[in-house]
């Protein structure tokens, strides 16, 4: 167990020569930077009155993104590959009972515009991780996630004794998230192209139009696939996650699914109880822990 | 008992016996009773043809009808000639059929005719007795019960019902019907397409036919005479091509202003069109068809035609561009899809559509490695690479991760079962172990 220590703050010293380096001035620099980032971690720790932890997972304009893309997409998917199939008698059926492909289409344009506006403001929290909070974010692709694959596989395959351990995002959910990148600027663009053939021509050759309509349709399939397929699976089959639209996650969810990043939250929780013993802003007690999951039980120690 | 009274107590009996036969009567005489509908007054029974060669009552007819002389006088004072040239007539198809003049002209059943409920005396034709006219080579003019020339047409014109039925019923929508129940006693009327006397099959030569129309849509007839269509017709008695009844049909013609003729038009077009077979005839791609359903024109088009609810201004439909009356080979300069004129095509529609614009449509070509590389290739990497490698990767991944959960919970519940088995036996004391010597 390590002994709680408390960790003073380097003595302020008045700013340095242009051409002196001081230490203390960068050793304060460093620290303040930690404390940033663990209090960040430290405050999705969430202890309720009865006693059970819950981790924020999302926050609520992650929730209203998702939602608000769920609605879009879905609207978006119905009344585009009804169109696409419309040669079929059934599906031209199906369209006319339900009001006739003008309707069909205002919905679909009207979904789109709600698409592109969260779209619009996913792109400025992504902005304002980079130059606000001055975060990388935690989406980009990492060797690990590389290595976490291959280790699943191997552990599928009965390799590996142990599936590999994720972070805030595993490589299932970072693949799901660059496919959505990817198919957001297809079909935004192509979308567009589509919607003002005749300002598009003004700009680019006429077959740009059908270009876009062949790729708006093969990327449309290819969208609604993978979310069904691959989305799905992932957290209605496997898990029944609905931390996106709650925002929290269990102790115990978060030890199976996403281990490394509980450990990181604890770790910062404990170290800001060690730097700011007196920043009483997070309810934290990790010895009191009230339902120890088999993974890491750690035994309880007085405070 | 009195004796009357036998004939009381029979009456009941008589007077259903009564009823029961009068019944029967009626119900084996209905099939004798001409239908409601041949009762009605202005259609008249058809007269027995009488076969060609024998002597028939038309030789009354002849008697007057053949000579130049003979002349009526309308109310209007117009003089028209009675003359009827018997050998069109007996070269006619009513003529072959043997029809004689009473099966059109039912009501001159009496010689001399009636003429507006009144009997003409013979001495108004025959002031002496003689067979002849008083001067020879004078005209006999006799005052006809009409308006004018017209209103005897029209009048006239009804005898076609009593046989040709379906035709006048297909005609009752029919565009030139309504121009005439709307007042205009000049819109066609069977005889002013078919003939009256010389009535011929309306299709030989086939041309005929839109000669027929042309007859008072000349302009139209002027440009569709030109077209590839009409040239083929009039030049090469082309037997596929359309003439104008294919289109527009022909008893019950449909105007073109009509809302689902815009949107049927399309079926009409894809009727030859779509037709492999015959356009093989001609080396044309029955492709056209598939492919302007499975763009954003046709396919608004079809959705339209299809909903029941057809729109006065719809997408473009074939006709649109192509052209109506005036459809040319795409290589003909003067066509409207002639590539030169193309742009003035789109912007029939789309005002702004600049040089380029034209070449948003892919002029009916599936994408194809010479035409159109980009499509080709991008259809190529979605159907055969992207789509099954994403989408067979996920699959692969899936199908391994749900057998690795299976198994391992397969193996919770078999380590589950052993542990329990262990400690009933426990409890229980391996006497209870009987499992082995089943």
């Amino acid at each position: 167990m390590t002994s709680i220590k408390k960790i003073s703050t380097p003595p302020f010293t008045p700013a340095p020569a242009e051409d002196s380096i001081d230490l203390n001035h960068i050793k304060r620099k460093v620290l303040a930077k930690r404390i940033r980032e663990a209090r960040n971690l430290a405050f999705r720790l969430i202890t309720q009155i009865n006693g059970r932890r819950l981790i924020r997972r999302f926050s609520l304009s992650e929730s209203f993104q998702h939602l608000t893309l769920l609605t879009s997409f879905t609207l978006l998917a119905f009344t585009g590959l009804l169109q696409t199939y419309s040669a079929h008698a059934p599906v031209a059926a199906i369209i006319n009972f339900l009001g006739g492909v003008d309707d069909l289409r205002t919905i679909h344009r009207i979904a789109a515009i709600s698409l592109i506006l969260v779209s619009a403001y996913h792109l400025w929290t992504i902005l304002d991780t980079w130059f606000v909070k001055r975060r990388r974010g935690s989406m980009w692709p990492r060797m690990k996630d590389l290595q976490d694959l291959i280790q699943m596989v191997l552990y599928n395959l009965d390799r590996r004794p142990e599936p590999p351990k994720f972070d805030r995002f595993s490589f299932d959910e970072k693949i799901e998230y660059w496919a959505l990148i990817w198919g957001q600027i297809v079909m935004i663009t192509t979308g567009l192209i589509m919607w003002f053939p005749l300002f598009i021509t003004k700009l680019f050759p006429g077959e740009a139009i059908p270009v876009a309509r062949t790729l708006h349709r093969w990327e449309a399939i290819l969208a609604v696939l993978s979310i069904l397929i691959w989305h799905m699976y992932h957290t209605q089959i496997k898990t029944r996650n609905t931390s996106i639209f709650t925002g929290f996650m269990t102790e115990e969810e978060m030890l199976h699914e996403h281990p490394l990043e509980y450990d990181r939250i604890i770790a910062a929780c404990e170290f800001l109880k060690r730097v700011r013993p007196e920043e009483v802003i997070f309810p934290f007690t990790p010895e009191s822990r009230t339902t120890p999951s088999p993974q890491s039980s750690s035994p309880g120690h007085a405070p | 008992m009195n004796p009357n009274d036998k004939h009381v107590t029979a009456s009941p009996l008589i007077c259903i016996s009564t009823i029961i036969m009068v019944w029967l009567f009626i119900v084996l005489m209905m099939p004798l009773v001409p239908p409601v509908e041949a009762m009605e007054g202005d259609i008249t029974p058809v007269p027995t043809p009488t076969p060609l060669g024998e002597v028939s009552a038309d030789a009354n007819c002849r008697m007057c009808h053949t000579d130049h002389n003979f002349r009526g006088r309308f109310e209007n004072g117009e003089i028209i000639d009675l003359y009827v040239d018997s050998g069109q007539f007996d070269n006619s198809v009513h003529g072959k059929a043997g029809l004689e003049c009473i099966a059109c002209h039912p009501q001159t059943t009496s010689y001399p005719h009636q003429v507006g409920g009144k009997q003409i005396d013979c001495v108004v034709c025959h002031p002496t007795i003689g067979g002849k006219p008083e001067k020879p080579g004078e005209a006999l003019i006799v005052d006809l019960p009409y308006k004018d020339a017209r209103h005897m047409t029209l009048a006239i014109n009804n005898a076609c019902r009593s046989c040709h039925k379906e035709e006048f019923k297909a005609a009752t929508d029919s565009a030139h019907v309504k121009v005439l129940k709307a007042g205009n006693i000049y819109a066609p009327v069977c005889v002013d397409c078919h003939g009256s006397h010389d009535t011929t099959p309306p299709d030989e030569p086939r041309a005929k036919i839109s000669r027929s129309c042309g007859e008072c849509h000349r302009s139209v007839y002027t440009t569709y005479r030109f077209s590839v269509h009409g040239a083929a017709l009039e030049e090469d008695s082309n037997p596929d091509v359309p003439t104008c009844v294919d289109c527009h049909g022909a008893h019950q013609v449909r105007g073109p202003r009509n809302p689902d003729y815009r949107d049927d038009s399309i079926a009409i077009c894809g009727g030859c069109h779509a037709d492999e077979k015959l356009m093989a005839k001609y080396g044309i791609s029955t492709d056209v068809f598939q492919t302007y359903l499975s763009d954003f024109h046709g396919r608004s088009v079809n959705l339209y035609r299809l909903s029941g609810d057809p729109r006065q201004a719809s997408e473009a439909t074939c006709f649109d561009c192509h052209g109506i009356h005036n459809i040319l080979p795409p290589d003909d300069p003067r066509s409207t899809i002639y590539p030169t004129n193309l742009q003035s095509t789109c912007q029939q529609c789309h005002e702004d559509a600049n040089i380029r614009f034209p070449d948003a449509w892919l002029s009916h070509y599936i994408p194809d490695k010479e035409k159109t590389p980009i499509l080709y290739f991008i259809n190529l990497f979605y159907q055969f690479l992207l789509i099954p490698g994403v989408i067979g990767g996920f699959l692969v991944y899936i199908g391994l991760d749900t057998r690795k959960r299976w198994s391992e919970k397969r193996k919770k519940l078999h380590q589950a079962v052993a542990i329990a088995e262990e400690e009933l036996n426990e409890e229980l004391g391996s006497a209870h172990d009987f499992h082995q010597e089943d």
